[in-house]
């Protein structure tokens, strides 16, 4: 069994095509008739394809970005339990684009809040070089309609109605750092953080 | 390969309901491959897996104090993969995994059986679980090997991992002896 173990190397340069014709035909009669390695193989292939289906270093970061904020924002939402503090579980401008494509500053961001029970997804599209436009909705509003949302940074306040499908819209948002109430009648029922 | 290189959930887990970041950024990449690895098999586009990604972790952070146990833990992250995985398919359930929606996204038009799908994530469930067990040197060096799309030389390996080049072999042989003794251990293969 161990002496199996030695020939992992094989297998992996087999996988990644790395050997001669015929080191591939001798690394195949080797897993076909050897019963350890015949278990051995599926799993070294099976590291090797997931290895090669992602390119891992940028989902590493991005998982890493997306994970600490969220870990961040559950504990300040434990802190703040009576403000319904939600939490960020998706945010477009943190992923990694795809390949070939460059980054440009006219694409929309979406990012997506869980605010206790409730979903609320935001999109962010740039409508000039310093400001956006805000549209978001929530969804599963047990316990009370949204009517109105409320932007605040440290400088301005911009409130927006809420239409009957919970849909809100602000047309133009400076860039800053600004809390995000949701409000039900007069009643607060959350809060998120939005960085523009 | 010394016995405290092993991983210990329990107290990372402890180190995360205390609020430690650090703790959490290392639970979380000992969880990734195991939720992307499944979402791939899926075929979920990019924004799909990470919005799974999101949606498990989040779930977890909830549930970390009930889940002090690995197995206990990434059996749960798999399952949570699994499912918020079909939900973003559209399948309500894992009862439906093999409705043509859900093949034709798995694996184009070639019509494979339910036993197949199912294998097929349930082998890479089993694989990347088994490697989140394993100590840490392991698990990096597996990493380096598969994963580091950069495909590191063995001295840069041999450098994050602080042991000589002609140890990676011997290393390289240790560790996929315990990942198949994972493996059997916990009845994955």
């Amino acid at each position: 069994m161990s002496k199996i173990f030695d020939k992992i190397g094989v297998l992996i340069g087999y996988l990644k095509g790395d050997l001669s014709k015929a080191m591939r035909r001798s690394a195949q009669a080797m897993v076909r008739e050897d019963k350890d390695l015949k278990e051995l193989y599926p799993i070294v292939e099976e590291l090797y394809v997931t290895g090669q289906s992602t390119n891992w270093n940028e989902a590493r970061s991005a998982a890493l970005k997306i994970s600490s904020q969220l870990f961040r924002d559950y504990l300040k939402s434990k802190r703040l339990k009576k403000t319904g503090y939600g939490v960020t579980v998706f945010d477009s401008q943190i992923l990694p684009l795809p390949e070939g494509v460059r980054k440009a500053d006219v694409g929309a961001r979406r990012i997506k809040y869980r605010v206790g029970d409730r979903l609320l997804d935001v999109s962010l599209y740039p409508i000039s070089s310093g400001s956006y436009e805000i549209i978001g909705q929530t969804s599963n509003m047990e316990g009370g309609s949204l009517s109105q949302v409320i932007l605040k940074s440290g400088k301005e306040t911009f409130t927006a109605d809420t239409d009957a499908f919970n849909i809100f819209r602000f047309p133009r948002i400076p860039l800053d750092k600004y809390s995000l109430y949701l409000l039900a009648g007069r009643k607060r029922i959350g809060s998120v953080t939005i960085e523009l | 390969m010394r016995k405290d290189d092993r991983i210990d959930f329990a107290e990372l887990v402890k180190q995360c309901l205390a609020g430690d970041e650090k703790a959490w950024r290392r639970l979380t990449l000992r969880v990734t491959p195991m939720i992307f690895g499944m979402c791939n098999k899926m075929r979920l586009s990019s924004d799909e897996k990470y919005e799974v990604f999101g949606q498990v972790m989040l779930i977890l952070v909830q549930n970390l104090a009930r889940l002090r146990k690995p197995d206990k833990l990434l059996t749960y992250v798999g399952t949570i993969a699994r499912n918020e995985a079909l939900a973003v398919i559209g399948g309500p359930g894992p009862e439906d995994i093999s409705t043509p929606e859900i093949i034709e996204r798995l694996y184009g038009s070639r019509n494979l059986t339910p036993e197949e799908i199912f294998g097929s994530v349930s082998r890479i469930q089993a694989v990347t679980k088994a490697m989140a067990l394993l100590p840490e040197k392991c698990f990096k060096l597996l990493w380096a090997l598969f994963f580091d799309s950069d495909r590191p030389s063995y001295k840069e390996i041999s450098k994050r991992l602080g042991i000589p080049v002609q140890s990676i072999g011997p290393t390289r042989k240790r560790c996929f002896k315990r990942l198949l003794n994972i493996l059997k251990r916990n009845k994955l293969i």
